[in-house]
């Protein structure tokens, strides 16, 4: 199973297009993080609790996309599209959309 | 998360087929056609699933425990990953890679929650008293009088009151840097109050009710104590100093814990304002000792402000003022075995209020 962002493989023609899938994570961070990042944009600095949010979303993303991927038949994703976006009230989730082509190669 | 290509044999003696291997921290996903052709996934839960790597074929396998379902790829890799995720899921809860260390996260917490309180509590209030010191009377004076000026616009004085509130409090003769001006404004509500810089403001409505110049006496000496001990400009650099802490702290975005801070703040403020109240009627009730005042003054002023609010029966916690008869009960124990002498002076301007 290849997972790209390209729009081809590199040696591996694509025999059947099985269609656009997309899958999606929403995840709030937590009061306990909001108070930690909000110490860290006071201080300066990486903030290593939104990074490991936005890495979980991301993961979620791929992970849901893959199976879909799987559903239709396909052993490979391609022109993977990953959108990053904040969501809710006060802009304190993160949605991630991950977009792909599922092709058999 | 992976991806393996590989072979899915969905039952001991069927035929494999080419199938599709996704492997996470959650579940084994296996996309693969079946029988006729049509694309199927199965999703396996990692605690159904076996894994094991065959040296002889050189092959990592999967087998599903329940329904003796398998898949295959060539290689060592899958297996490798398979055993660091078996791995990662045995891991108690706290000390998962995700979750990071937590009982770091706890203690750092802690240990800022801590220090966050003693801050807000003990360093912001003190700094904010003696930031409150430092102001010069001319700046509290300027404070209190744009103050002043705002609700001028929306409120009609009545200058014979004034006129006579003034001279009385002048025949107290009580010495201060302040230079303390009273006005009078027909309202009914039965209040008053202290601004910083000296301007005291009371409501015809209080006046009204007022029989004997004692209470009248023991009002001017409490508002009095509010500008000399400089109560208002106390209070409101704390509540400045609490905000701004928590506006760094928070930010704008975490409304919750905001409104959940701010409430806090808001009791916090009360109990300080009770203190203040507290020591306006003791040095107030002081000053009227010093001049031979009847403290029933006090008993009075604090029964009409009670008749005029009965309805509110407010417990003393969320209030700004401490409960009435609290306030009666350590005036009369302040105040027990006090000489009374008649002050005439004092008698006749109070005489004027009640004439005119």
């Amino acid at each position: 199973m290849i997972l790209t962002t390209t729009a081809s493989i590199e040696g591996r023609p694509v025999q059947e297009y099985l269609g656009v899938i997309n899958a999606q994570s929403i995840i709030g961070a937590n009061m306990f993080k909001d108070i930690f990042a909000g110490l860290r944009d006071l201080i300066g600095g990486r903030s290593k609790t939104y990074e490991r949010v936005i890495e979980e979303a991301k993961e979620d993303a791929m992970r849901e996309l893959t199976q879909k991927a799987q559903s239709v038949g396909a052993n490979a994703v391609v022109g993977i599209d990953l959108d990053f976006e904040t969501v809710g009230a006060s802009g304190s989730m993160l949605m991630v959309i991950a977009t792909g082509t599922a092709v058999r190669i | 998360m992976k991806t393996f290509s590989g072979q899915f044999y969905p039952s001991y003696f069927s035929p494999p087929s080419e199938a599709t291997l996704l492997l996470s921290d959650r579940t084994l996903s296996i996309g693969f056609h079946d029988q006729d052709g049509t694309p199927a996934r199965q999703d396996w839960p990692i605690k159904e699933v076996q894994g094991d790597f065959l040296f002889a074929e050189h092959l990592s396998r999967f087998v599903h425990l329940k329904t003796q379902a398998e898949f295959r790829v060539t290689g060592r890799e899958a297996f490798e990953y398979w055993e660091e995720i078996k791995a990662e899921s045995a891991r108690s809860w706290f000390r998962k890679k995700k979750t990071g260390n937590l009982r770091r996260t706890v203690t750092l917490l802690s240990a800022m929650l801590l220090a966050g309180s003693l801050l807000y509590f003990f360093m912001v209030p003190w700094l904010a008293e003696q930031m409150a010191t430092v102001v010069s009377k001319k700046t509290e004076r300027q404070l209190g009088d744009s103050v002043f000026e705002a609700m001028q616009s929306t409120q009609t004085e009545d200058t014979m009151a004034t006129r006579v509130l003034n001279d009385f409090f002048n025949a107290l003769s009580i010495e201060t840097d302040y230079s303390i001006r009273i006005t009078v404004v027909k309202d009914e509500t039965v209040n008053a109050f202290a601004l910083p810089g000296g301007q005291l403001v009371v409501y015809t409505g209080l006046l009204e009710n007022m029989e004997t110049y004692p209470e009248l006496a023991a009002l001017l000496s409490h508002e009095f104590v509010h500008v000399e001990k400089r109560h208002a400009t106390r209070s409101i650099f704390r509540s400045m100093g609490s905000d701004l802490f928590i506006a760094l702290l928070f930010g704008k975005s975490s409304g919750l814990a905001t409104l959940v801070i701010g409430q806090a703040n808001q009791l916090r403020t009360l109990s300080y304002s009770r203190s203040l109240e507290k020591e306006a009627d003791l040095e107030g009730y002081r000053l009227m000792r010093e001049r031979g005042i009847d403290p029933a003054g006090y008993d009075q002023l604090f029964k009409h402000l009670k008749d005029s609010s009965p309805s509110t029966e407010i417990p003393e916690m969320i209030s700004s003022h401490p409960d009435t008869d609290n306030r009666m009960q350590y005036i009369r124990e302040e105040s027990r075995g006090q000489l009374v002498k008649e002050d005439l002076r004092l008698r006749s301007i109070f005489a004027q209020l009640k004439n005119k």
